[in-house]
C-alpha cells in the first residue's frame, strides 16, 4: 500500500532527526473548495462572464472528462486578471493584467458584433475558427483566450488529474526510471 | 546600533556563497556577524505536496505560500529601453538555494583557461588543480548525485551520489543524441539520493521549486547555517538590508550600513574584515554605493571594473514529441525534478559559425509534468484539441541549450535607479548580447533540432535566435571580478579586493567568464576556497 504523506513524513522525520513541521494536507474535495455560492466576477461584467464561460467551454469542452467550464476556468481567469492579492493566481511576473483583460473585452465585444449570441453551435465555431486564422486584434484575441484557458484548465484538478492523469508529487522511496524494455534496447 | 557580539568579520549575504564563508570561519573559530535582507523561511509553511488546484483553493482562503521571490515592487531596479533584464532575488536565510535548480557542474580546466587561448578578456587566476580540492569537499558535504564520467568539459568526481535512473524520453533522446556523434550522461545535481549527514534522501515527488519539505536538496538554510550557529560562532540580523561599506581613512573598510527592511531604521555595525556574498547583483550594488573620498567610484573600484564585464548565458526552449510516448499511459516523470541527464559541451563547436566559447545542454521538463505548457501552440480547438493535448503529454521531449555570453566591458550594471525606499540608489541594468552569442544560439537551435530530427519527433515551432531573454538564467557573473592584473580586475585569486584588503567577495560577481555551466558549485568551492584563506591570514594577523 502507497504510504500517505503522514506516514511519509514521520518515518522520514525519524530516520533524518529533521525537524518537520505539521502541514494541513487540503482535499480538492474539501467543502470550500467546492462550495455551489454563487461567484460575482471581478474583472468582467455579469454578460461578458456569462460569454466567457461559453468561449473556455469552447476551447475545451468536455468529453469522458469535464470542460473548462465545469473546472471553473471562466472564474479562474476572471480572478487572476483582477489583480486581486487574495485570489489572485500565481504566476511567474509575464503578462499585463489590464492590457489582457481589454484585449478579451474587446474580442468579446466583436464577436457579440458579429451576431454570436444568436448563432447556433456549429456557426459559433466557425466564427471563432475565423478568428483563430484572422490577423490584427481577432488573431491577439482568439490566442490570449486560448491560451489562458489551457494553462488554467491544466492546472485543475479537472484538467490536470482527470484529463492528463497527472501521478505525480507523491512519495517513492526510489525513482524506478524506464522500465520498458523497448525504449532501453531500442535501436 | 553596534551588536554586543564581538565579532570579527560581517558577511553579507547567506546563500550558497555568505552562507559557506560563514560557515566555514565560524568553525575555525572566527567570530561572524551574518546580514541577511530577509528572515527564515519556515520548512512548515512549505507548500510542497500542494497541486495547483489545491494552491489555488488555499489562495482563496487567504493562505499564502512562502514569498521566496522578492517583488518587483517592494525594491524595484531599472534597465535600458527595450533591453529588460530579469533579475531574481531571494531575500531570506538560504537566499537562492531555497528554490534553486540543483544542477551543480564541475568547471574543467578548459573553461578556466579559455580567455588565455582565445584572448577574449582575462582567464581565471585559478587552476582546476586548486579549485578541484574544493569541488570534492563541496560534492561530500553537500551530497551531490551523478556519473563517474569524466570529460574534457565536464571533469569526474569520486564523491558522486548514485544518479536516479532516466526517464523513457531521456533514455530516447541520449540514444539519438548519441547516434548523432552528441554525448549524454547523466545529469549532475545536489539532490541527495542517499541519506547524508542527518538529510534524508529525496523522495521524487518533483516539486523542490516549491521548497523542499524534507531539506533533501543543498539548502545554505539547512546545511550550512546551522551548523554553524551551532558553533556558537555565528549570530545573524535578518531582515537587514545592506546599503554601504564604510570605510576609514586609509580607506580601509570598518563598518557597514543597514535598513532594517520594513521599518527602514539605519544601523551601523563595525566590521574589522567584510566578505560580500549577497548574490552578484546585489552585492555590486552595494560596492558601487560605497563611495567615499578614499574610493569616490565605489570601493575598491579605482580600476573602474566593478559593475561591468555582466555575463550570464542565452537560454532557449525546443519542444517536441517522441513519437515512441504518444498515447501511452501517464506516468509519474517527477523525479528529482528537471534533467536525469546532461549534454555537456563537446567538441567541436563553432565550425563554420566561427564563435568564441560554447554551450552545454540541459533537459528539464522530459515526460508527464504537473502543467501542459506546450497545449496553446498545438492547432485547433475543441475536442480534436483536447485529444490532441492527451495524446502528447507523456510524449513531451526539452531541449534546453545554455551559452555563454562573453564579458564585455559596456555590459554593466550601475547605481543610477531612482532611490529605493531607503534612500539608496537602485540598480540599473544596460546589457545586450552581440553577434558571438547570435552565431552560437544559430548552432545551438540547429543541434537541438539535429536530435528532433533523429528521434523523429514532432517539433513545435520555434522561432531561431528566440531566447528565454535577458536575467532568465538567473545565472549573473563578471561584475566584480577576480584575476591577477589590478588594473583589469577587483579581487585576486583569493577573492580580495586589490585595493581594499579587508574586503571578500565571494559570490559569482568574482567569476571572470560565465562559461556554459550552472554556477553554485563553483560558487560554494570558491567561498570555501577563500574563506579558507581569510582565515589563514586572520591567524596571520595580515588582515
Amino acid at each position: 500500500m502507497q504510504p500517505t504523506r503522514r506516514d511519509a513524513l514521520r518515518r522520514i522525520a525519524a530516520a533524518a532527526a529533521v525537524p518537520v513541521g505539521l502541514v494541513t494536507i487540503h482535499s480538492a474535495d474539501d467543502p470550500l473548495a467546492r462550495a455551489a455560492s454563487a461567484y460575482a466576477p471581478q474583472t468582467f461584467t455579469e454578460s461578458e462572464f456569462q460569454l466567457f464561460q461559453t468561449l473556455v467551454e469552447m476551447i475545451i469542452p468536455a468529453s469522458e472528462t469535464p470542460g473548462a467550464s465545469a473546472a471553473g476556468v471562466h472564474r479562474i481567469i476572471d480572478e487572476y486578471l483582477s489583480g486581486n492579492p487574495d485570489s489572485w493566481e500565481y504566476h511567474d511576473g509575464g503578462g499585463d493584467l489590464a492590457r489582457d483583460a481589454n484585449l478579451l473585452k474587446r474580442g468579446m465585444a466583436m464577436l457579440v458584433q458579429e451576431g454570436f449570441d444568436e448563432k447556433g453551435e456549429e456557426a459559433r465555431v466557425e466564427l471563432l475558427t475565423e478568428y483563430s486564422r484572422a490577423s490584427g486584434t481577432k488573431r491577439d484575441f482568439f490566442e490570449l483566450l486560448k491560451g489562458l484557458t489551457c494553462d488554467s484548465y491544466y492546472s485543475t484538478e479537472e484538467g490536470l488529474i482527470q484529463e492528463l492523469g497527472y501521478v505525480g508529487n507523491t512519495y517513492l522511496p526510489e525513482f524506478p526510471g524506464c522500465e520498458h524494455e523497448e525504449h532501453l534496447n531500442g535501436d | 546600533m553596534v551588536t554586543d557580539f564581538e565579532h570579527e568579520i560581517v558577511v553579507i549575504g547567506s546563500g550558497a556563497a555568505g552562507g559557506m564563508a560563514a560557515w566555514n570561519l565560524a568553525r575555525q573559530g572566527a567570530k561572524v556577524l551574518m546580514l541577511d535582507a530577509g528572515g527564515r523561511f519556515s520548512r512548515a509553511d512549505f507548500w510542497t505536496h500542494t497541486l495547483p488546484h489545491q494552491a489555488r483553493e488555499r489562495r482563496r482562503r487567504g493562505e499564502k505560500p512562502p514569498p521566496f521571490v522578492l517583488p518587483l515592487e517592494e525594491h524595484p531596479y531599472e534597465w535600458t529601453s527595450g533591453r529588460y533584464f530579469e533579475w531574481w532575488r531571494v531575500w531570506g536565510i538560504g537566499g537562492k538555494t531555497n528554490i534553486w535548480g540543483r544542477v551543480s557542474l564541475r568547471l574543467s580546466p578548459l573553461n578556466l583557461t579559455e580567455a588565455a587561448r582565445d584572448g577574449w578578456e582575462i582567464p581565471w587566476p585559478i587552476r582546476y588543480k586548486e579549485l578541484s580540492f574544493y569541488y570534492d569537499k563541496v560534492e561530500q558535504l553537500i551530497g551531490v548525485n551523478g556519473g563517474d564520467d569524466n570529460l574534457p568539459w565536464l571533469p569526474g568526481s569520486k564523491y558522486h551520489q548514485p544518479p536516479p535512473k532516466p526517464r523513457c524520453g531521456e533514455v530516447l533522446l541520449k540514444r539519438a543524441a548519441e547516434r548523432r556523434g552528441i554525448k549524454v550522461v547523466p545529469g549532475r545535481r545536489a539532490v541527495r539520493t542517499q541519506d547524508l549527514s542527518g538529510f534524508p534522501a529525496c523522495h521524487y515527488c518533483g516539486a523542490c521549486g516549491k521548497g523542499c519539505d524534507t531539506a533533501s536538496f543543498f539548502n545554505s538554510a539547512d546545511d550550512l547555517i546551522p551548523p554553524a550557529e551551532k558553533t556558537g560562532n555565528l549570530r545573524i540580523v535578518e531582515n537587514a538590508v545592506v546599503a554601504r561599506i564604510l570605510v576609514n581613512d586609509e580607506g580601509l573598510a570598518n563598518s557597514v550600513q543597514y535598513h532594517e527592511r520594513v521599518s527602514g531604521k539605519e544601523h551601523v555595525v563595525s566590521a574589522k574584515r567584510v566578505v560580500v556574498a549577497a548574490s552578484a547583483v546585489d552585492s555590486t550594488r552595494i560596492l558601487l554605493n560605497s563611495k567615499s573620498r578614499q574610493h569616490p567610484n565605489g570601493i575598491g573600484n579605482g580600476s573602474d571594473v566593478i559593475g561591468r564585464y555582466l555575463c550570464e548565458q542565452t537560454r532557449f526552449h525546443m519542444l517536441g514529441f517522441a513519437p515512441e510516448l504518444m498515447d501511452k499511459p501517464t506516468t509519474n516523470d517527477d523525479g528529482i525534478s528537471g534533467s536525469h541527464i546532461y549534454i555537456p559541451r563537446w567538441v567541436p563547436q563553432g565550425g563554420t559559425k566561427n564563435f568564441l566559447r560554447g554551450y552545454g545542454m540541459q533537459l528539464w521538463g522530459i515526460g508527464c509534468q504537473q502543467h501542459a505548457d506546450f497545449a496553446p501552440q498545438l492547432q485547433g480547438f475543441g475536442l480534436d484539441f483536447k485529444k490532441a493535448v492527451k495524446r502528447r503529454y507523456p510524449a513531451i521531449i526539452a531541449l534546453h541549450p545554455y551559452g555563454e555570453v562573453l564579458p564585455r566591458k559596456t555590459n554593466r550594471i550601475t547605481v543610477d535607479g531612482k532611490p529605493d525606499r531607503y534612500g539608496v540608489p537602485t540598480v540599473r541594468f544596460d546589457y545586450d548580447i552581440g553577434s558571438n552569442e547570435l552565431k552560437m544560439m544559430d548552432e545551438m537551435y540547429d543541434k537541438a533540432e539535429e536530435i528532433l530530427h533523429e528521434m523523429k519527433a514532432e517539433i513545435l515551432p520555434f522561432r531561431k535566435r528566440d531566447h528565454t531573454g535577458f536575467g532568465s538564467a538567473i545565472h549573473e557573473h563578471g561584475t566584480c571580478r577576480m584575476g591577477d592584473d589590478p588594473h583589469r580586475s577587483a579581487l585576486n585569486q583569493y577573492c580580495q579586493m586589490h585595493e581594499v584588503k579587508n574586503v571578500f567577495v565571494v559570490d559569482g560577481s568574482s567569476f571572470p567568464t560565465s562559461t556554459e555551466k550552472n554556477p553554485t558549485l563553483t560558487i560554494l568551492a570558491n567561498a570555501w576556497r577563500a574563506s579558507d584563506y581569510i582565515a589563514e591570514v586572520m591567524k596571520r594577523g595580515e588582515v
